[in-house]
């Protein structure tokens, strides 16, 4: 395993991977300090620019993004008090109090240590667990890959805004429209009205670029002519002693267990981590009453806990195909773009690729510390400008990323359809990372399932028929019925307040 | 007067609406036919898309179910002289924003593959930007070629996408 890894790293490391890491990482950061626009946009509008590239380069590329939209959502929650990411929201608790107190460029020195100590730590993390999952992985049969998709999906929906009928329906939703095509089996058209087109199926890139591109930039029109005023008019950037951070390795740790540990189950995402990591560091301190009022400890857990989370997401994107958020289900569709089959074999199929890119997480954190320390001022500049004037380039590059699938209207067309539906479900607090993620994952679920039904003798006791099974038949039970209770509960407490 | 959030009407249209879908699919999907699901061998390729359509009409009929409850009770609690939140000027200028938005999108869809792509480009940039509130024309005009240029650069001669 240890050669593999270092082959990983021979490949991270050549120039042209570099080069498309950094560019990925800075353009990131970008992403992430310009609040309205989010990591899964970025990604998804940089899909086009990946079909001429090699696989690996441009899964680095992605995957700079994605480590650094963590730290530059951080910028704006300092320096505005809003966060450019869900995700930063807990930073601009202790970041901004700091800011006020004429220390902003020591707070963003804070978010810029914490966010490269957690991905380093989530790069650990993945590289050590990532291939022992992988291994055990490998022996799952396919009522294990069909249960395995069906409890990420519940977790999606269990998970998100905390709404699981919502999210459920979502689940409900994009698991139909991902029958619309033939039929895997019989090659029986379903849903396809007598339309060529939709013999081939709902395009998931369609899916993706409709959802996250265009109805995120639907939704966030009301914040375009909405002002920015800049906490302080000067930004010189501080790094603090390392030793002042390494004083504080605990706010560290405990950010990255938990930013690895969130990350991997499918659909919390960051934001649920970092939140958490606050509340276990705050409940600890010998001085509770400091956090807010503008402590490192207040930056370096959030900040830790944001970035460690890439490294516990990519853990189950690459071991299962089951993406841990929605950056990395776009990222599993970049993967079938060129041609790759991600679940349990990918570790086996494509070893290079796989650990390129858990070095890739490595590289573009050290890319990520080196553009905060020394250029942030751009940054800090494009943060206060009009999104109107970036609203547009959005919605262009991601509809030419569906057109140029098939050099046909037909992706476009349901990349318009799914926007006006991420729209609406964005509007009435529907998750959409629920419909992205059962669009991506509903073929493989049905595939595994028939599969399952013909090879047993057994029928669906298949699904009950090994131990492992049985824990994840229960795990589902277990999430379902807790939050149905949960729920319950809250609204007899509703009626009694009433 | 027993007056409906605005917001949640929008949201049971929305449910009522995948209620239809579903319905629509589980019609549609086994007409002529018979599907079961008890055994293996009668899975066929109707089964699993008749599966995910129940599923959606339960879960959907549950959540209209809870919508419409909730709404009466907040109804019944409100005080007489509650009055619902009117939409105010921004409201509407947003609402108009996000529907000459989708419009300009459903355009640019429809023109694709018939007009140059530079052009096509270059008159989107522009249109969106002045949807969008930006009213300068010489700086919207100078933005969108510019743009149009670098797209042109990067996406057709850089990358080779055939546009």
């Amino acid at each position: 395993m240890f050669d593999l890894i270092l082959n990983g790293f021979a490949s991270a490391v050549q120039p042209i991977n570099l080069l498309f890491t950094f560019l990925g990482t800075a353009l990131g950061i970008l992403v992430g300090a310009i609040p309205g626009l989010s990591s899964p946009m970025a990604i998804v509008v940089l899909l086009p620019i990946t079909y001429a590239m090699d696989t690996l380069t441009a899964l680095l590329m992605l995957i700079g993004v994605y480590v650094g939209t963590k730290l530059g959502g951080s910028f704006p929650a300092i320096l505005l008090r809003t966060p450019g990411t869900p995700a930063a929201a807990c930073t601009a608790l202790d970041g901004y109090k700091m800011a006020e107190r004429g220390e902003a460029g020591l707070a963003l020195g804070y978010a810029t240590m914490g966010s490269t100590f957690g991905s380093i730590l989530g790069w650990l993390a993945c590289t050590v667990f990532a291939p022992l999952i992988a291994t055990v992985a490998l022996k799952a049969g396919s009522a294990d890959i069909a249960l395995i998709g069906i409890v990420g999906l519940v977790m999606v929906s269990i998970f998100s805004r905390g709404a699981m009928l919502k999210g459920l329906i979502g689940v409900a939703l994009g698991l139909l429209v991902s029958t619309v095509g033939v039929d895997p089996i019989s090659g029986t058209p379903r849903f396809t009205f007598g339309n060529f087109d939709l013999m081939s199926g709902i395009p998931f890139i369609s899916a993706l670029v409709g959802m996250f591109a265009i109805g995120v930039v639907l939704s966030d029109i009301k914040i375009i002519g909405t002002k920015s005023f800049l906490q302080t008019d000067k930004i010189d950037f501080k790094l603090p002693k390392l030793v002042e951070t390494l004083k504080r390795w605990q706010a560290v740790v405990i950010g990255a267990v938990y930013g690895v540990l969130v990350g991997a189950i499918p659909g919390v995402g960051a934001e649920g981590s970092t939140w958490l990591a606050y509340a276990t560091m705050k409940k600890k301190s010998k001085n509770p009453e400091e956090y807010g009022t503008g402590i490192p400890e207040g930056i370096l857990t959030p900040e830790s806990s944001n970035n460690a989370v890439t490294g516990g997401a990519l853990i189950p994107m690459l071991t299962l195909g089951i993406p841990g958020d929605g950056s990395t289900a776009i990222m599993l569709g970049a993967l079938m773009l060129h041609g790759l089959n991600p679940g349990v074999t990918l570790f086996k199929e494509s070893p290079t690729l796989v650990y390129g890119m858990i070095a890739g997480l490595l590289t573009s954190a050290v890319f990520m510390f080196i553009i905060a320390w020394k250029m942030i001022k751009p940054f800090v500049y494009m943060l206060q400008r009009d999104r109107s004037w970036i609203f547009p380039f959005v919605i262009l590059f991601s509809t030419i990323g569906a057109f140029s699938s098939t050099n046909t209207t037909y992706p476009v067309v349901v990349a318009v359809v799914f926007g006006l539906l991420g729209y609406v479900m964005e509007k009435y607090k529907f998750p959409i990372v629920t419909v992205v993620l059962a669009v991506i994952l509903g073929p493989i679920i049905e595939e595994n399932l028939r599969l399952a039904l013909v090879l047993s003798e057994n029928g669906w006791w298949t699904f009950v028929s090994t131990w492992p099974r049985k824990i994840l038949i229960l795990i589902l039970l277990y999430l379902v019925f807790s939050e149905i209770y949960n729920s319950y509960k809250n609204y007899k407490q509703q009626q009694v307040v009433q | 007067m027993k007056i409906m959030k605005r917001k949640d009407f929008g949201e049971i249209m929305f449910s009522v609406f995948l209620l239809l879908l579903s319905v629509f699919a589980l019609i549609y999907i086994n007409s002529g036919k018979e599907t079961t699901i008890s055994g293996a061998q009668s899975f066929d390729f109707a089964t699993v898309p008749t599966i995910w359509a129940l599923v959606l009409g339960v879960l959907v009929i549950i959540h209209l179910v809870i919508t419409v409850t909730k709404n009466k009770q907040v109804e019944s609690c409100a005080s007489s002289q509650e009055t619902q939140k009117t939409p105010n000027e921004r409201d509407k200028v947003v609402r108009l924003r996000t529907l000459f938005t989708f419009l300009t999108l459903v355009a640019y869809v429809f023109l694709l593959g018939k007009i140059n792509f530079f052009i096509l480009s270059v008159g989107f940039l522009f249109t969106m930007f002045y949807v969008l509130g930006q009213r300068k024309i010489l700086v919207n005009t100078i933005v969108s070629l510019v743009g149009g240029v670098l797209l042109h650069l990067i996406l057709i001669v850089g990358l080779q996408l055939p546009l």
